[in-house]
């Protein structure tokens, strides 16, 4: 039977070379899909095909490194025959190869390029539009006698997952994968070999490895990098050498022998299947296999790491403390409860962002609330803060779908948050880590809920842990989380958390985690009990601790943990942190502190600082008035009149965009203030009236949408943010939803002022007596008139007069 | 620098001259322009190609690709060969800027401001590279799909022929806008007749545009 994993596993493995360096040859134009040849000139890539077989390779790839229904269809060509047809030329090849060497076995890869167009939230493809394109390929491909599937030349690791799951979920061919990388060691969309290894380390395919973009010499310490990292068989494909224009024609640098002098480095420090790419043929897999192909292989063994990762960053836990941030969590936070429930992602964000800049090292994401689909918002959230920030996630539910669909669309390896000791997590959770490789926490506890004594808390992770190898899920990849209690309540059982510590460290083998706030509820000077409990949680063993990173108390204890457990080696990190701090009294240092603070706030007033532009001063000012007055006194007396000289300046040009905006930013700092305010004693809000904006269908420019965004936030109004690249359909729901009359429509783009209009028909033909703004750069007032539009707004201030006019 | 702070500042809408700006301002700006030649990644691509030019359509030689234009087949009325060019600041730019839109919308304006001008300069550096390999010959005006009757959809050519894909990472949505945002690809011809030699770009370029810069004269 032909097993090409049990092959891989037991002798060195060849690939064939470039396919499109032998067309271009042969007269290929600039610009043609090279995949039509399968059909108009079939006897040329069997040839190709042959030549191969003959120079020694196992594997031959078909000419469908763009055969994908978006590349086809602008090449008016059909992916089903174009597969068929390279299947059977690979085939054919095969045949008559072996009407002389009938004994070796051999193999064809079905060639699965990139798309084309990048996937949401970086480009518009949408990722399950990326997974049914895939998916199509890979049907056709199997059915036509592929044997294994190989994704090359793989630039973005979220589209390689949208291929990857739909070649899980469709065939059950081996999955090979070679990604891109440049010369800063990274894909064009900023994955690390790292972060690359990290993913699909347990996601379920067979081999991976690096191809293409440069030649062997410097894919070497790239690929040092996926060998040290890699549990999977690795496989190299590069250049032949750096490519060079000659004559308009693009040749490369290496000849064969220098080629294979390289190769065989690789192959001696473990790679296991070998090929070529752009601008190698025949001659030098012929030279490649001569070389290599009877050498005794070299076995490699990885020292498996607890660790996950986003698309451009990995975190390894266990190797010093890394710190969780809890503050993504409505539990107990009427603020970010109120911003989940009225989607306000920007609060969300916000949050996400600040305690990036304290330093967490992974962001807890929770968004259960009973009124929202859990799944839904935290699929969301999570591309949101995927789209701008690199820290790896841990995703939070108690809702199974939520977890799965979270691990689904999450770019990089996530640490699920939890399963626990019931059978029925067990059974729930544990096939949706193994599915998409991903860490997970182990809660100790059980139907019979948490258990008082450490023992038994120990059995319940034992059976976690056991369960979740069972499966297949590697030991690394489970964290336990030996449960917090509230001192306040439950005083005995704080050290019986600490001793499941200990327990589970030296017994299990894997990596621990707490929430550690839960222990000061009900106490005061919460923090203080806090980072008590986390210092001897650390001792205990502690590896990552679920924390708020804005408190710099817990914050320095963490750092200084890694001084003294030696993690933080040379204490260089500390030192950076902490060599310029003065170290004085506490309690005089905040006394003082606050006494400045209020002398300050008394020479200054709120119009000064929103004109100035501090946003800094703004909060304890804002916090400072609200002793002596009501929000709506603050708005009306305070911040509108300041507003109003704002842009008053800024018509007059004697402040500019940037410096306007600084002020409505201000003002938005104190409405938060404002906010929070109010939302402690009732649901109400402040606000004087809402507005839809929207960048229109296929514009993807959403800078000038955002500007006005602010401003009008800043003059007291709600904004629904659609984002950009917007169907008109949307448009219309969310007015219709949350019954809104008056609209925003941006477009940058000449091309997307059609989109507008539509976007504009479709508004009226559903809400009459809706109000549409439109603004960008390409618009005017006749633009405007032409397409149906109520007002066309030069400026954010323009669009501000418009909003209060409505709302008047 | 300062070229480039003015290129950014009409940008942003500003009109007066570099010297009457606020002091603290103009630092900024110089700070955010260094720290994006800093942390963009910045590359690009060209290639060259003959072309036959007739009948307002401009056909390269050795491909499958014809551009059907008027403005273009008139600039290039005196050319036999283009260089095709694409060059991007890489997709890090735009997660940066995305993320100043929530914690300092004032910087990411600013930000996307430095950036298109960085671009433009690149696009200028990119043009005495490509003078170089042509000695004796003047280059015609950049042109870029979406310029007159060039239709945007020709974006896909270009990407193609370049294999942006690839070489920069640069690919298009399906509205055939770029990704990275901060990228450009143009068209220039390689001629032996000396073109408009205005300093001020705007004086070779028709557009009606709220960017336009006048002549002083």
């Amino acid at each position: 039977m032909k097993d090409i994993i049990k092959k891989i596993k037991s002798e060195y493995t060849f690939f064939d070379g470039a396919m499109g360096t032998f067309l271009q040859k042969t007269g290929l134009k600039d610009g043609e899909a090279p995949e039509e040849l399968n059909i108009i000139d079939k006897e040329l890539i069997e040839e190709i095909h042959l030549k191969y077989l003959n120079a020694g390779c196992d594997i031959l790839t078909t000419n469908t490194f763009g055969a994908n229904r978006l590349k086809m269809t602008e090449a008016k060509l059909d992916v089903e025959t174009i597969i068929i047809k390279a299947v059977n030329c690979a085939k054919n090849a095969i045949k008559t190869y072996k009407k002389t060497n009938n004994k070796d076995e051999k193999y064809i890869a079905l060639d699965l390029g990139p798309i084309g167009q990048l996937v949401e939230p970086v480009g518009n493809l949408k990722f399950d539009d990326a997974y049914e394109i895939y998916k199509e390929q890979i049907l056709i491909g199997e059915k036509a006698g592929c044997d294994l599937l190989l994704f090359e030349t793989q630039l973005d690791i979220y589209e390689l997952k949208a291929g990857i799951l739909a070649a899980k979920e469709n065939s059950t061919l081996p999955i090979f994968c070679t990604m891109t990388f440049d010369d800063s060691g990274r894909t064009v969309t900023g994955t690390d070999v790292k972060s690359m290894v990290t993913f699909l380390n347990d996601f379920g395919v067979d081999v991976i490895g690096l191809n293409c973009s440069f030649g062997p010499n410097e894919m070497l310490p790239l690929i040092r990098k996926v060998l040290k990292h890699s549990k999977l068989p690795v496989m190299v494909q590069p250049n032949a050498g750096l490519p060079k224009i000659q004559k308009s024609i693009t040749v490369y640098d290496f000849r064969a022998d220098e080629f294979v002098e390289i190769m065989e480095e690789m192959a001696d420090m473990g790679v296991r299947v070998l090929g070529g790419c752009c601008g190698t043929d025949d001659e030098y897999i012929l030279k490649l296999v001569k070389r290599i192909k009877n050498k005794k292989i070299k076995e490699i063994k990885v020292n498996p790491k607890t660790v996950i990762s986003s698309n451009s960053q990995t975190v390894v836990i266990g190797e010093d403390i890394k710190v969780i941030g809890e503050r993504l969590n409505p539990t107990g936070k009427k603020r970010l409860k109120h911003a989940l429930k009225t989607n306000d992602i920007d609060y969300v964000l916000k949050e996400g962002i600040k305690q990036v800049d304290q330093r967490a090292d992974i962001l807890d994401i929770n968004v259960g609330l009973p009124e929202l689909n859990e799944p839904e918002v935290m699929v969301k959230v999570i591309k949101e803060i995927q789209s701008i920030l690199s820290v790896p996630l841990q995703i939070d539910s108690a809702n199974v779908k939520a977890l799965e669909k979270g691990a689904r669309y999450y770019n990089g390896k996530p640490l699920l948050n939890s399963v626990n000791g019931k059978e029925e997590s067990l059974n729930e959770i544990l096939p949706i880590v193994k599915k998409y490789g991903c860490c997970v926490l182990g809660l100790t506890l059980d139907d019979s809920g948490i258990p008082k004594e450490a023992e038994k808390r120990y059995e319940i992770a034992k059976k976690i842990v056991n369960r979740a190898v069972e499966i297949g899920i590697p030991k690394e990849n489970i964290l336990i989380d030996c449960l917090v209690l509230t001192a306040s309540a439950q005083q005995k059982e704080v050290n019986e958390t600490l001793k499941t510590v200990r327990l589970v460290k030296e017994n299990l083998g894997v990596k621990t985690v707490l929430g550690v706030s839960n222990v000061s509820f009900g106490l005061p000077n919460r923090d203080l009990i806090n980072r008590t409990f986390l210092a001897m949680a650390i001792n205990s063993g502690l590896d990552a601790p679920i924390m708020n990173p804005g408190s710099d108390s817990m914050m320095s204890i963490v750092d200084a943990a890694n001084v003294l457990l030696a993690n933080d080696v040379d204490s260089e990190k500390y030192i950076e942190l902490y060599s310029n701090i003065k170290i004085t009294d506490n309690v005089q240092n905040k006394n003082s502190d606050i006494i400045n603070k209020s002398a300050k706030i008394n020479k200054v007033d709120l119009k000064e600082i929103i004109l100035k532009g501090l946003q800094n001063e703004v909060v304890d000012l804002t916090i400072e008035l609200l002793k002596e007055k009501n929000p709506l006194e603050i708005i009306n007396n305070e911040i509108i009149p300041a507003l109003d000289i704002a842009g008053e300046r800024y018509e007059k040009q004697e402040i500019f965009l940037p410096q306007l905006i600084k002020s409505a930013e201000t003002v938005n700092k104190a409405f938060e203030i404002l906010k929070t305010k109010i939302l402690e004693s009732s649901d109400e809000t402040i606000e004087k009236g809402t507005i839809v904006l929207a960048t229109v269908k296929n514009d993807i420019h959403d800078i000038g949408k955002n500007i006005v965004k602010v401003i009008i936030q800043s003059y007291g109004y709600n904004v629904i943010d659609l984002g950009k690249d917007v169907e008109p359909k949307k448009v219309v729901k969310a007015m219709i939803e949350n019954d809104v009359k008056i609209v925003g429509l941006s477009a940058l783009m000449t091309t997307t002022v059609k989109t507008m209009e539509d976007t504009i028909k479709l508004i009226k033909k559903n809400i009459p007596d809706a109000t549409i703004l439109v603004g960008g750069a390409v618009l005017n007032k006749e633009y405007s008139d032409m397409i149906g539009a109520n007002y066309y707004c030069r400026s954010a201030k323009d669009t501000i007069e418009r909003v209060k006019e409505f709302y008047k | 620098m300062s070229k480039l702070v003015r290129e950014a500042l009409i940008y942003m809408g500003y009109k007066k001259k570099v010297n009457e700006l606020d002091k603290e301002f103009y630092n900024e700006i110089v700070k955010i322009l260094k720290e994006i030649k800093k942390t963009a990644n910045i590359s690009y691509i060209t290639k060259d190609f003959d072309i036959e030019n007739k009948n307002n359509c401009v056909e390269l030689i050795n491909s499958n690709v014809k551009f059907n234009s008027k403005n273009l087949s008139k600039l290039l009325k005196d050319s036999k060969k283009i260089t095709i060019a694409a060059v991007t600041l890489g997709i890090q730019l735009d997660k940066e800027i995305k993320k100043f839109t929530y914690t300092d919308m004032s910087k990411a304006v600013i930000y996307d401001a430095c950036a298109s001008a960085i671009i433009e300069e690149k696009c200028d550096e990119l043009e005495n590279k490509i003078i170089n390999n042509f000695p004796e010959h003047y280059l015609t005006n950049r042109f870029s799909p979406g310029y007159g009757d060039l239709e945007l959809n020709n974006q896909k050519n270009i990407i193609n022929l370049l294999q942006t894909e690839k070489k920069l990472g640069l690919t298009l949505t399906s509205g055939n806008l770029m990704i990275p945002q901060k990228s450009v690809t143009f068209i220039v011809g390689i001629t032996e007749v000396e073109k408009c030699t205005s300093k001020n770009k705007c004086d070779r370029c028709n557009a009606k545009c709220e960017f336009r810069v006048k002549t002083r004269k």
